[in-house]
């Protein structure tokens, strides 16, 4: 038999065998987790509260799975072309700047209508010189090239803030420092704009650094699962509640109604420092329409350090409460599927610690048992986003990746509350 | 809304939700039919371990299996098979793992003796196995015992008391892989229990008999719990005693045990016998206490067993030590039951089964084979030594499997310590039996009968002393003839022929004082 026929018949058994167990086991889970709520269901009305949460949480997930499977396919316009401008503010990155700059010229789109602002936001290191000198390497594959420099920090958001001013473009697109795109991100991207209603896009971001260790294995993970399920889910209705800042596109025209708003906004009478890409997003979800593409992929560099992953948590939690808070106000006019998510979301995301609490803590200590169905719950749901990653991407590493998954999760819902208590306190806000 | 419509997608996830639903339905279809009401934790538990101990009992077994189909192919010569002239019958309760099945709920009332944990269950049943012992059914052993037919040497039945989930789970896979059969004696309340993680729920018991490996009996309908016996609220054997009826501030009347006793028999005959389509003819009693020892009604047995014989074949009653422990063939209700130590290894348990087999005439002892300790302090190794321990003035054994001798001459050395060395012959059990009584300056050949004796013949002879002696006994259909140091000492004829087996016995009227040590033993035939 010749050789390559050969290979391509062990590799398309491979692939049989190995994605079709995989599949396999992925629907088991699913089996396992259903019966595993019906069997407990009688229980559930011992104690109303969390047999509630516990039917809520497994319909949301499982729900999330549903939407992002009829998520709607956009097909790329290539005669609607419109001119956009990239943004990019760095403070300290003199190590990813120059990559992140350099990928623009390989972008796959008519080179007169690219921008680049990138702006230098009081770094204290080489970023302003890698900053110039990439610049002039992508000047000839681009309109125009601008270098903002600032020798005084002023905060992401205000730097998010000049690039959106200095853009002479229709579309803004926010790309973080550390983050890489893929030449085809800029026409998916923008495909969604020939449509009045829509006002910003979020790209698919993958984790750059995957394979440094099981914390960054496990990002990856969460990664890939918070765009291509949640976030897909979200835009079913087009409501993506974060755009997020390593690779989102906004509209610029839209973007003028409330940029100053935006840049000042106060929360609790303090000045807001982080979560800038969640608040913009808010702020256009008002009365425009956010989407997302799975196709415009982009990858970024995630902390592989325990204590440097746990303090960006910890900033994330805080924009989150702090979002949240704002968008319920207004919610509740969108479609009534998007408002029931998100209000059963944030439900959830409260009345987690609590459950947690009492399955670990309170009831074992009060009946001397452990709280083997909670856990096993969380474990089956668990390894239904594992498997579902793993027939996404292909064989990677992706058990133990699990396990810490597992353990994170129980470490994360906690920060939630901790959130709540510090949300004043932005010590450590970004750059 | 971007909401892809397209129809593949639908038609998809309808698919994905149709096999669901139906796996779904299908578990649920399929653990009421396999556990019935047992909840489904405890059945997804025993489920998931069955398979891997089936899996695990397979793959260990390959080698006794292995080694079994290679001797079969060298032809080892068989030796011609006996026939039985007695059947034993063990009994277990539950067989414990390492996860414990029935975790939480406990049996109705105090565990009836210890149980035996899996590889010492399974080390049991192999060495069985391997030495030649098979099961019996209940016809079987009914037909043997009425006198209808004879078994193989070496058929025994296999009884589990309570119908508790380990007595079927851990052990079914064992009696698979060796060809065994068994029988469970179910509780009623315990198999009605909805719910139970203990007990086998109607649909298990089912299942248990379509292996076509299990038989049930009756374990009572509800009384394997103790009940009040007096106004104080004192516990005791339900069976065995009348009720103190709390609410009436009375004992019961003989006529209302009597109708309590009547509807547990039959009740529990009729449910079981209703429920699962099959004849229920033998009962297994709790405790094996049949009514003497009724702590409030000395008349107790009598009634016990002519209830039970209104509706039973066979009861079977715990084996006591003063019994032999095979059952011999006969008209009698009453069977007795091995009950299995837990600490007994596989070997352990082959010897003792051993022992109790029906011993040939002539006879040597020479280690120990199946003595039964009575009572006192029986030591049974190179030498068999009795001794009295305080405060009791006596011990006595007896030996197993020596029921249906007849005409023999014992001759034993012993050395006798102190006061009275008894030579037992024509023993029916060890309260009843013939016996050359030795002491000091005299001999006597008395007739014990249900513990009460009378002297037969006595002789005065100044040569009789403890120490060293050879003790002896010739035995005929009609007279028993006592020896001393190889002559004839005393003589008694005209009596009534009687089967009956050899032990010995040695008392002292001070505590802890009287002793007998036997170092051989001679049976030889007439």
């Amino acid at each position: 038999m010749p050789n390559d026929l050969n290979t391509t018949l062990k590799d398309t058994w491979r692939r049989i065998y190995h994605d079709g167990g995989v599949w396999f086991l992925f629907f088991f889970v699913l089996y396992a987790i259903l019966m595993l709520k019906a069997v407990t269901v009688s229980s559930l009305y011992d104690n109303l509260f969390f047999g509630f949460y516990s039917i809520l949480i497994t319909s949301y997930i499982l729900s999330r799975f549903l939407l992002a499977y009829f998520h709607k396919p956009f097909k790329v316009d290539l005669s609607y072309e419109p001119s956009i401008t990239f943004v990019v503010p760095a403070k300290n990155e003199e190590d990813n700047i120059r990559e992140t700059l350099l990928r623009f010229a390989q972008v796959e789109y008519p080179k007169e209508k690219i921008e680049v602002v990138a702006i230098n936001d009081g770094s204290d290191d080489n970023t302003y010189r890698e900053m110039l000198r990439a610049g002039d390497e992508i000047a000839p594959s681009v309109a125009r090239v601008e270098v903002v420099d600032w020798k005084v920090n002023r905060g992401k958001r205000a730097g998010m803030a000049e690039g959106v001013k200095r853009s002479r473009s229709d579309i803004v697109i926010f790309i973080d420092s550390d983050s890489f795109i893929e030449p085809d991100a800029v026409r998916h991207l923008v495909k969604y704009f020939a449509d009045d209603s829509v006002g910003a896009v979020s790209g698919h971001t993958d984790v750059y650094n995957r394979d440094t260790n099981i914390l960054t294995q496990m990002q990856a993970i969460r990664y890939y699962i918070a765009f291509t399920v949640y976030k897909a889910a979200e835009s079913v209705f087009g409501i993506v509640t974060c755009c997020p800042g390593c690779c989102s596109a906004y509209r610029r025209s839209y973007l003028m109604e409330f940029l100053d708003a935006w840049e000042n906004q106060t929360f609790l009478d303090a000045p807001c420092t982080f979560g800038d890409d969640r608040s913009l997003t808010n702020y256009m979800i008002r009365k425009y329409r956010t989407v997302y593409s799975e196709e415009a992929k982009a990858y970024t560099v995630v902390p592989d350090d325990f204590k440097k992953y746990m303090r960006q948590q910890q900033r994330w939690k805080k924009s989150w409460v702090r979002e949240t808070l704002i968008a319920s106000t207004f919610m509740w006019k969108k479609h009534p599927l998007a408002a029931i998510s998100f209000y059963s979301y944030v439900f959830l995301a409260f009345a987690s610690p609590v459950v947690f609490f009492r399955a670990m803590l309170w009831h074992p200590i009060i009946f001397g048992a452990l709280p083997l169905v909670y856990l096993f719950g969380l474990l089956l749901m668990l390894l239904l986003h594992g498997l579902f990653y793993r027939t996404q991407v292909g064989p990677r590493p992706w058990f133990s990746a699990i396990v810490y998954f597992w353990i994170n999760t129980v470490l994360l819902m906690w920060q939630l509350p901790w959130a709540v208590v510090t949300i004043r306190d932005s010590r450590w806000g970004t750059r | 809304m971007y909401f892809d419509t397209s129809s593949n997608k639908f038609v998809t996830l309808g698919l994905v939700g149709f096999v669901l639903a139906i796996a779904i339905v299908l578990t649920f279809q399929a653990k009421n039919f396999f556990f019935g009401s047992t909840p489904f934790f405890p059945a997804t538990s025993i489920f998931v371990s069955s398979i891997f101990d089936s899996a695990a009992y397979t793959l260990s077994s390959t080698g006794r299996q292995m080694a079994g189909v290679f001797s079969a192919f060298t032809g080892e010569e068989e030796e011609p098979v006996r026939d039985a002239r007695a059947i034993p019958v063990l009994t277990y309760h539950r067989i414990t793992q390492w996860h414990g099945s029935a975790s939480g709920e406990e049996s109705s009332g105090a565990g009836e003796g210890a149980n035996v944990s899996l590889p010492t269950f399974r080390d049991q049943m192999e060495a069985l196995k391997d030495a030649g012992w098979e099961t019996i059914t209940l016809e079987e052993f009914r037909a043997y015992i009425r006198g209808e037919r004879t078994l193989p040497e070496k058929s025994f039945l296999l009884t589990f008391d309570d119908g508790a989930k380990d007595s079927f789970y851990p052990v079914d896979p064992i009696l698979s892989s060796l060809g065994f059969s068994a029988v469970n004696y179910l509780i009623v309340t315990g198999v009605e229990r909805e719910g139970s993680t203990y007990y086998l729920s109607n649909e298990e018991v089912e299942r248990m008999l379509d292996t076509g490996r299990w038989e049930i009996g009756s374990h009572t309908y509800d009384s394997h719990h103790p009940i009040a016996v007096n106004a104080a609220g004192d516990l005791a054997p339900a069976l065995a005693n009348l009720e103190w009826k709390t609410s009436e501030n009375r004992l019961e009347t003989v006529a209302e045990y009597r109708a309590r006793l009547e509807a547990e028999f039959r009740g529990s005959r009729n449910l079981l016998s209703q429920e699962f389509g099959v004849p229920i003819t033998t009962f297994a009693f709790p405790f094996g206490d049949t009514g003497e020892r009724s702590l409030n009604f000395p008349g107790a047995e009598e009634v016990v067993l002519k209830e039970a014989m209104k509706e039973y074949e066979f009861a079977f009653i715990q084996n006591d030590r003063d019994h032999y422990s095979f059952n011999y063939p006969s008209n009698d209700l009453l069977m007795r039951r091995i009950h299995v130590e837990p600490e007994w290894s596989g070997a352990e348990l082959l010897s003792f089964m051993e022992g109790g087999m029906p011993k040939d005439i002539p006879y040597q002892d020479g280690a120990d084979k199946g003595w039964i300790a009575s009572w006192g302090k029986v030591e049974a190794g190179n030498e068999l030594v009795l001794s009295s321990e305080k405060p009791s003035t006596s011990a006595s054994a007896l030996l197993d499997g020596t029921k249906l001798w007849e005409k023999y001459q014992v001759t034993a050395e012993v050395n006798w310590t102190r006061d009275y060395a008894l030579l037992l012959v024509s023993a029916v059990d060890s309260h009843t039996y013939r016996s050359c009584a030795y002491e000091d300056g005299r001999v006597r050949l008395q007739q014990t009968s249900g513990g009460t004796t009378t002297v037969l013949a006595e002789a005065q002879d100044a040569a009789i002393t403890a120490g060293s002696r050879t003790l002896g006994a010739r035995v005929t259909s009609s007279s028993v003839t006592c020896l001393y140091d190889g002559r004839s000492v005393l003589q008694a004829t005209g009596l009534a022929s009687r089967a009956g087996g050899i032990g010995f016995q040695t008392w002292s009227p001070t505590p802890g004082a009287a002793r007998l040590t036997i170092s051989s033993l001679t049976v030889d035939s007439l």
